[in-house]
């Protein structure tokens, strides 16, 4: 399967990219697997906090991921 | 037949001028059963990090989230007070200290519930929607800002 991750402030910093896509082998994959992958890939996520979005909506807890769908991770706000 | 409306469009590139909100106001003049206004306007601050004024906020967000944020926020401000209507814009883009940044303008039959909404309105805006703010200090280095 396929899924996008968007990285937005901060944290598209450490990444230095605003979007990549993950082709994954396994069809079991969830969001903690991909945390796990990313902490590896960049190690300077371990020092930020941010929350995570599935499709467009926050979530706190582990959730299956599913072909397509689009992961962000959010540095706190800031608006207003 | 009850037709869904169209997402709103909140925001706008750059920085919100008074003449915009001037005419945001001259267009409710027309709303007669509205008999009271209330109007939030968030400005960039020259706050000082570590010795270094702001010079600007360069906003960003994950547009297509926030705008579903803001629609959710403006419903719900809907169903929880007796409103006319209500209008959010908020910025992307550089907005140099000084500039205005949000705008919120919410319109009832009557006083009390405009304080109360537009309240609720700046808060949830600033917890919930999906903005991120890069503050450009003086010597062009940057920082990431954060809304406690």
């Amino acid at each position: 399967m396929t899924i996008t991750i968007k990285y937005f402030g901060l944290i598209a910093d450490i990444t230095n990219a605003s979007e990549e896509l993950f082709n994954l082998e396994k069809s079991d994959f969830t969001t903690t697997d991909l945390m796990q992958q990313l902490h590896e890939k960049y190690t300077g996520l371990q020092n930020v906090s941010f929350a995570i979005a599935v499709n467009k909506s926050i979530t706190a807890s582990e959730i299956n991921l599913k072909n397509n769908d689009t992961i962000a991770l959010l540095p706190p706000f800031a608006g207003g | 037949m009850e037709t869904s409306k169209p997402i709103k469009k909140s925001f706008v590139q750059g920085p919100i001028s008074a003449e915009f909100i001037g005419n945001s106001i001259a267009k409710h003049q027309t709303k007669t059963s509205i008999g009271a206004h209330n109007i939030f306007l968030g400005q960039v601050r020259a706050d000082e990090i570590d010795g270094k004024t702001v010079a600007a906020i360069d906003y960003s967000a994950y547009e297509e989230m926030a705008e579903q944020n803001f629609h959710e926020i403006r419903e719900a401000a809907f169903e929880k007070y007796d409103l006319t209507c209500l209008h959010i814009y908020h910025s992307l883009g550089y907005v140099k200290a000084g500039e205005i940044c949000l705008f919120v303008f919410v319109s009832a039959p009557r006083r009390k519930v405009v304080y109360e909404a537009l309240n609720y309105l700046v808060e949830e805006i600033k917890e919930k929607v999906a903005i991120f703010g890069k503050e450009i200090l003086e010597d062009e280095t940057y920082t990431w800002k954060k809304n406690n």
